[in-house]
């Protein structure tokens, strides 16, 4: 059997962290989730996943920032996938997403609709 | 990665040039993805297959010339695809129609390889700022869409817990009713037929009983009132009255209460006043909060209940004392559901503070108006407006 895809969620909030990887399994999603807690982390936890991995980062954390971390993680690694995710939504905030490289940007609702959507999507691309 | 590679489309019939221009791009970045076409039929088939990030246009094309096929393509919608026109001809004219047909530049025969690589980029730094800014509007309308969908959800949630909420409210007044009137009958017969078994002290705590009892029940009703009101604000019985005749009538039953307290009552009756069409009970309950108020928190002077034409087709009813008054930052509280203000230096009375917002919905459900001004220290008065033809 193929490895099974993985996914890092970076996010400084653990509810966040938690819910988000509750609401992969739920999905029925078959990944092998990893967390990190701040950008720094996450930046070091990527490098360490590469090549397959699919990153998810909050966008406001304290420290790196979700945008700084996307960028170091694209310069790392161009082929990354990374999805950019928020609590709330910005036109200005999105164009920083699509700067830094992101692959996606998207809404952190309670059931975490769009950020498990936009896992789905990068998987099978 | 896709996004990465640009890809650009060369229309053009001369073999020779066609392998120039795909040099010049080869050697501007690796990463380019060139494709050709040498006529107007191989331009449609490659757009078919893939929308490219730039167009170089020749002019002059053996099928049909380039002027027929950018119009085609913007007429297709492909509005933000930049066309670059290639001509041998220079001409001033076609420069003109081009760009009215939507080409973005011009590259003129014979060719200067620096221009070209300096118009190629720039379109192509326009296309990506283009591209980027549409990118994050789509995903933030996503987004709004999603935020959007979520509120909906928790509004509806909310809903029903109010609806919960009122449902249990108005059952446990309901159901809080029935033992307290039993109470109150039982504790009357003690009350009354005991002449001389109790002891003055016993009488006393009795009538204690006595009067919290009622102020119970008046509570429990003030929340069934506005319960009702609240859930249906409909259900008024409405029919022509005079409202001066009204208002004298409450104003009356009050005379014992302020004179208790050396208040005077005045009152002043616009003399043209129509009979309109209002709910007599429910109006007399909202004078009866004002009179209520008025002698509760005033300790002298007078009372001031007048009636007086008002703006348009309306009349006003204002209740003016001279007591304690009311606080500014307060006056925008009033009229919400429980809220009782601390009026300085005054003993905190007895009540629900539904009062005035049963009243509020009350004039509310005639179509008026409700409202309070006040000089702190100097007295209060209230108001209601009521339009005097209510519907059609
Ligand atoms: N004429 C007035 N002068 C000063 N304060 C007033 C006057 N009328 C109302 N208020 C203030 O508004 C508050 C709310 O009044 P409202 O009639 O809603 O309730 P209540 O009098 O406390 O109780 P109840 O439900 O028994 O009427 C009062 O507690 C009082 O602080």
């Amino acid at each position: 059997m193929r490895n099974r895809p993985k996914v890092l969620i970076i996010d400084d909030s653990e509810a966040d962290r938690i819910l988000l990887h509750e609401a992969i399994k739920k999905a029925g999603l078959e990944v092998e989730v990893q967390t990190a807690r701040s950008g720094e982390e996450g930046v070091k936890k990527a490098n360490e996943l590469r090549p397959e991995a699919i990153i998810v980062l909050d966008t406001l954390m304290p420290g790196m920032n979700g945008f700084e971390a996307c960028k170091k993680i694209k310069e790392m690694d161009q082929d990354s996938k990374v999805i950019l995710c928020t609590g709330v939504v910005d036109a200005v905030d999105a164009a920083k997403a699509r700067a830094a490289g992101a692959d996606d940007y998207c809404v952190k609702t309670d059931d975490y609709e769009a950020v498990v959507g936009a896992i789905k999507s990068l998987i099978t691309s | 990665m896709a996004r990465n590679r640009c890809k650009i489309l060369i229309i053009e019939d001369d073999p020779g040039f066609r392998e120039l221009l795909t040099g010049i791009l080869n050697q501007m970045d690796e990463n380019f993805e060139v494709r050709c076409g040498g006529s107007y039929r191989e331009a449609r088939e490659a757009i078919q297959k893939e929308l490219p990030d730039l167009i170089l246009l020749d002019i002059y094309l053996p099928d049909k010339d380039g002027f027929y096929f950018l119009e085609e393509f913007r007429k297709n919608g492909h509005e933000d695809i930049p066309v670059v026109l290639v001509s041998a001809s220079g001409n001033e004219k076609d420069k003109l129609r081009g760009l009215e047909l939507g080409a973005m530049d011009f590259i003129n025969k014979p060719i200067a390889i620096e221009d070209i690589r300096a118009r190629v980029a720039f379109q192509l730094r326009l296309k990506k700022i283009t591209d980027d800014q549409k990118w994050a509007c789509q995903k933030t309308n996503e987004g709004i869409k999603l935020l959007y969908k979520e509120l909906e959800k928790k509004n509806k949630k909310l809903e029903q817990l109010d609806q919960l909420k009122d449902e249990f409210v108005s059952m446990v007044s309901h159901e809080l009713r029935t033992p307290l009137t039993a109470i109150k009958s039982s504790l009357s017969v003690v009350y009354g037929d005991t002449e001389g078994r109790l002891s003055a002290d016993q009488k006393r705590f009795l009538e204690i009983s006595r009067k919290n009892i009622d102020r119970l029940a008046r509570l429990i009703n003030d929340v069934l009132d506005y319960e009702k009101l609240k859930s249906k604000p409909v259900g008024f019985k409405m029919a022509e009255n005079d409202l001066n005749a009204l208002i004298g009538e409450t104003v009356r039953d009050f005379e014992p209460i302020a004179a208790n307290k050396n208040l005077r009552l005045e009152t002043e009756f616009e003399a043209d006043l129509p009979k309109f069409a209002l709910d007599r009970d429910k109006i007399m309950q909202v004078l009866t909060n004002f009179l209520n108020n008025a002698v509760k928190f005033s300790e002298k002077g007078k009372i001031r209940i007048k009636t007086a034409r008002w703006d348009g087709d309306t009349v006003r009813v204002s209740v003016e004392d001279e007591g304690v008054g009311i606080e500014e930052e307060n006056l925008p509280k009033l009229f919400q559901t429980f809220s009782q203000i601390t009026n300085q230096g005054f003993r905190k009375p007895g009540g629900t503070g539904l009062g005035l917002a049963i009243s509020k919905s009350i004039v509310e459900g005639h179509r008026g108006r409700i409202g309070a001004e006040s000089v702190y220290g100097k007295g209060s008065t209230f108001y209601f407006i009521l339009p005097l033809r209510v519907g059609k």
